[in-house]
């Protein structure tokens, strides 16, 4: 090649161009795989994992990702089955929801790119419920998108499953199957009647498929969700309850101290985990931990109690502390995130090793996760508020195009749920917000160009 | 339903070549995957960690691991080189003989046969050498320059993995090599010698260049020779220590005393250390061997007939399917890696374990398969080349195998049934051109 022959002429490039979409897609979720492979696990992963394996569910995270764990056991082993269901629906949903903006080796493109970027494919690494369940959705939304009916139905079959693996993709789907589903030749009206009978037909068999599958309930994200309630009214009241009081409204909670409650309290809380209230030696609240211990039906009464007195009858506090909770999932005071960067092996060695699973990572897994733990400190893209704000601001210039339209509500209303829900800040539960955040952007731009073009041709 | 069931046929018949090789590739994986480790793969990949490359194994493959696992840590990347190499070249040959789409069935079926995907799914350096010959041996038959060179590039990391390697290049690169296709045969033979020769010596120097704990490699010394010198003993007539000491002085022999009689048991020999020891080795072999030649002759018949199975008798499950060395519990956490059979792998591991005491594990069945198939290749240069590969490596074997391991035999299995397939497809066709 010499100075005077355009780039665009040479092999490297050409090849590039010419390159089939399938290829693109293959090196994109290949570079998921280097990074993940066989499939990050979490603490919680680990739970699903021995779940499944004995068979024996509880309510303390939903059994249908249990229970498509124990269905992928019977082809792999280990994570790599329940990694490559996750994946696989993702980069093929995205696939098909940029086909609508993109000719087929475009949507390729921008499906890899946006798998590889790094917000995107650090959590979708890990084998726990948010990946799964962006997986599902994305698959969900690309389906829908379809003008084929039975792609259609398995779009809706994939929303069905992520609804059962993670609750909040009950809000997340609600906006797709309602802006997307269109049964043909039925009036609006009729046609959204019929989308959101789909919607709440799915969620009924959703959570009754989990309720079918739960062997013992134990109540326990139930009870620490509202302890954490509880602690953060508490917090923000001005101030301090006498201990009589105190004991009196938290009785039977399982309070583990007796005297200086509320400020121990106030002192215990931190807007950003629950877990210190329940866990090590400042813990306020004795709960069960082990997984398959159910808190007892008197405690959970009375912390439900307690939460009614509280929550209920502070309603300022309550929000005071819902909001702090939510600056803390969003990044905006605190850019301290729990996890982003997952530890390749959170047990022991010898647990992983019993399990059948490898303790060891790969020389450039390391290097791939020095560089992302780089990217984390340094730059401001592993913030969830920016992707808050961006989906916003895209909303109005989406207006005419409702496939994004639907996919922007979905991610905001989904990030809007954990304003109720959250207990920590982890920054997987944000992951659909930043895939439809970012999603919008690319077509938003790419359509108004493409618009504006087409405006201009049609002119001269 | 009956639409359903159209439309599920439509969709089978419509598959792509490459969908089809996928299929068969994820069906082997159902039954493989992350791959099997025996003792010596386990001791290979710590060398390879500890950037430690003896000449105790194929050095080219503890290297190629090395750097693979930076990669994937652990035994999947090696399978994968090795079955989509083995994938790759079967469907490339059999695309000779056969259409696309058969001929990717073809390799899938050949890749998932219980006699094959026993030997592929474990990282051996067999394995690796299947897979690097099939798909050099396709790839020699191309065309292009830059092709041929990668085939060659393939022949040299294949006789790098085995020593009797050389034997089973030589008829796929005396007989295929070609640089262009217009060169009269008293040119092109004797420069695919020279090309063979020169696969073979790179093959040396790079095994060699890559040794960093032992010098250089010594596979003839350290187990042929030793192995020679045990049977030959076994089999000769009543030798005393007197006449046993001398020859066998300077050589790491263990027994003392009655030493014809220990050459019965299995502990004859220490492997050799130096250079002294490998040439009393040397020294001893040479002065045996010629001595009792019909002795040497029995051990290696007996040892022949013992590793083809063609004794009647029983034989004990020739199939390998532990994720990690099965006989010491601590090598999981020795290489940071453990696994567990899937469900459906447990049950393809049982039938693996039981079909290994078959007769599909007889490699007596493929040699004669091998041998009544010869004749019907003569006039195929490529049938030829593949079959006399498969005959010439087992007839090498009877020179050089020291074990009774089936996995020795792979290369014949494997191109037995090649041969076999592409012959049936060459007579159907010619059989429904004359119809």
């Amino acid at each position: 090649m010499n100075a005077e022959t355009p780039a665009r002429n040479t092999g490297w490039w050409r090849a590039l161009s010419d390159a089939p979409p399938a290829a693109i897609l293959a090196v994109g979720w290949l570079v998921l795989v280097v990074y993940a492979y066989p499939g990050q696990l979490s603490w919680d992963s680990l739970e699903y994992l021995r779940a499944a394996r004995d068979g024996f569910y509880t309510d303390a995270h939903p059994p249908a990702m249990s229970g498509l764990w124990s269905l992928t056991e019977l082809f792999v082993a280990g994570p790599s089955g329940m990694f490559l269901l996750q994946s696989l629906a993702f980069i093929t949903g995205l696939y098909l929801a940029m086909r609508k903006t993109f000719p087929a080796r475009g949507a390729a493109w921008s499906a890899a790119l946006l798998t590889v970027f790094p917000p995107i494919l650090l959590p979708m690494g890990v084998v726990d419920e948010y990946a799964l369940m962006v997986g599902l959705l994305m698959l969900g939304f690309g389906a829908l998108l379809s003008i084929q009916r039975r792609i259609n139905v398995l779009g809706l079959v994939a929303l069905g499953f992520a609804i059962a693996v993670h609750p909040t993709a009950r809000v997340a789907a609600f906006p797709l199957v309602v802006l997307l589903f269109e049964w043909p030749s039925r009036p609006a009206l009729r046609r959204y009647t019929v989308a959101v009978g789909v919607w709440l037909a799915m969620t009924v068999l959703a959570a009754g498929a989990n309720w079918a599958l739960t062997d013992l309930q134990i109540g326990h994200a139930r009870a620490e969700r509202n302890l954490f309630d509880i602690a953060g009214v508490l917090a923000y009241s001005d101030a301090d309850r006498a201990d009589a009081d105190a004991q009196r409204v938290l009785a039977g909670t399982g309070l583990r101290i007796d005297h200086m409650i509320h400020a121990k309290v106030r002192a215990s809380y931190a807007p950003r985990d629950a877990s210190t209230l329940l866990s090590g030696d400042n813990a306020i609240w004795e709960l069960p931990l082990a997984p398959d211990t159910p808190v007892p039906d008197a405690q959970r009464d009375a912390i439900a109690r307690a939460w009614d007195n509280l929550a209920l009858g502070r309603p300022l506090q309550y929000l005071s502390h819902r909001l702090a909770v939510t600056e803390c999932v969003l990044g905006i005071l605190d850019l301290e995130h729990q996890a982003v960067v997952v530890p390749r092996y959170p047990v022991a060695r010898e647990i992983m090793l019993d399990a059948g699973l490898a303790t060891r990572s790969s020389g450039l897994q390391d290097k791939m996760t020095d560089a992302a733990r780089a990217l984390v400190d340094n730059t401001p893209l592993f913030v969830p508020w920016i992707y808050l704000v961006l989906g916003l601001v895209l909303l109005p210039f989406a207006g005419r195009y409702r496939d994004i339209v639907a996919l922007l509500v979905s991610g905001l209303a989904a990030e809007a749920t954990l304003f109720v829900t959250a207990v920590d800040n982890s920054y997987a539960q944000s992951l659909w917000l930043i895939t439809c955040a970012c999603i919008a952007l690319v077509a938003v731009i790419a359509r108004k160009r493409t618009w504006k073009r087409r405006k201009t041709t049609v002119h001269t | 339903m009956t639409a359903l069931l159209a439309d599920i046929r439509r969709w089978f018949r419509g598959l792509s070549p490459f969908a089809i090789l996928l299929i068969g590739w994820l069906t082997f994986m159902l039954y493989a995957y992350p791959g099997f480790m025996s003792f010596e793969s386990v001791d290979q990949l710590l060398q390879a960690r500890a950037s430690e490359i003896s000449a105790a194994y194929p050095p080219l493959m503890t290297a190629l691991w090395q750097v693979v696992d930076c990669v994937f840590a652990g035994p999947f990347g090696m399978l994968v080189i090795q079955t989509v190499c083995f994938l790759a070249g079967a469907y490339l040959l059999l695309k000779r003989f056969m259409p696309a789409r058969p001929a990717a069935f073809c390799a899938s079926l050949l890749l998932v046969v219980p006699p094959v995907a026993a030997v592929m799914a474990v990282i051996w350096s067999d394995s690796q050498m299947t897979g690097f010959l099939l798909l050099g041996t396709a790839l020699v038959l191309s065309p292009r320059g830059s092709v041929k060179i990668g085939s060659l590039a393939l022949f040299i990391a294949a006789t790098a993995m085995r020593i009797d390697a050389a034997a089973l290049t030589f008829s796929l690169i005396v007989l295929l090599f070609a640089w262009t296709p217009t060169l009269r045969w008293y040119k092109r033979y004797p420069i695919a010698l020279l090309v063979w020769v020169a696969v073979t010596l790179a093959a040396i120097v790079v095994n060699n260049a890559l040794t960093t704990a032992d010098e250089n490699s010594h596979p003839w010394h350290d187990t042929i020779a030793p192995s020679d010198i045990a049977g030959t003993l076994r089999n000769a007539p009543p030798l005393s220590d007197a006449e046993l000491q001398p020859i066998l002085a300077n050589t790491p022999l263990l027994p003392t005393h009655d030493i014809q009689d220990a050459a019965q048991t299995e502990l004859f020999y220490d492997m050799p250390r130096t250079a002294a020891e490998r040439a009393a080795i040397g020294r001893a072999w040479k002065e045996l061997i010629p001595t009792y030649p019909a002795a040497y002759l029995e051990y290696r018949l007996q040892l022949l007939i013992d590793r083809i199975r063609l004794h009647g008798d029983d034989i004990a499950s020739t199939t390998y399917v532990w994720f990690t060395d099965v006989n010491d519990p601590d090598s999981a956490a020795k290489l940071g890696f453990s696994a567990r059979p899937a469900g459906i792998q447990t049950v393809l591991r049982d039938g693996m374990r039981a079909a290994g005491s078959t007769e599909l594990f007889r490699p007596y069945v493929y040699l004669l398969l091998a041998l009544v198939l010869l004749p019907f290749c003569f006039r195929d240069r490529e049938l030829l080349a593949l079959g006399l590969s498969g005959l010439v490596g087992e007839l090498a074997l009877f020179f050089t195998a020291t074990s009774l391991d089936y996995r020795y035999s792979i290369w014949l299995v494997v191109t037995a049934i090649m041969v076999a397939m592409m012959l049936a497809k060459r007579n159907r066709t010619r059989r429904d051109s004359t119809g």
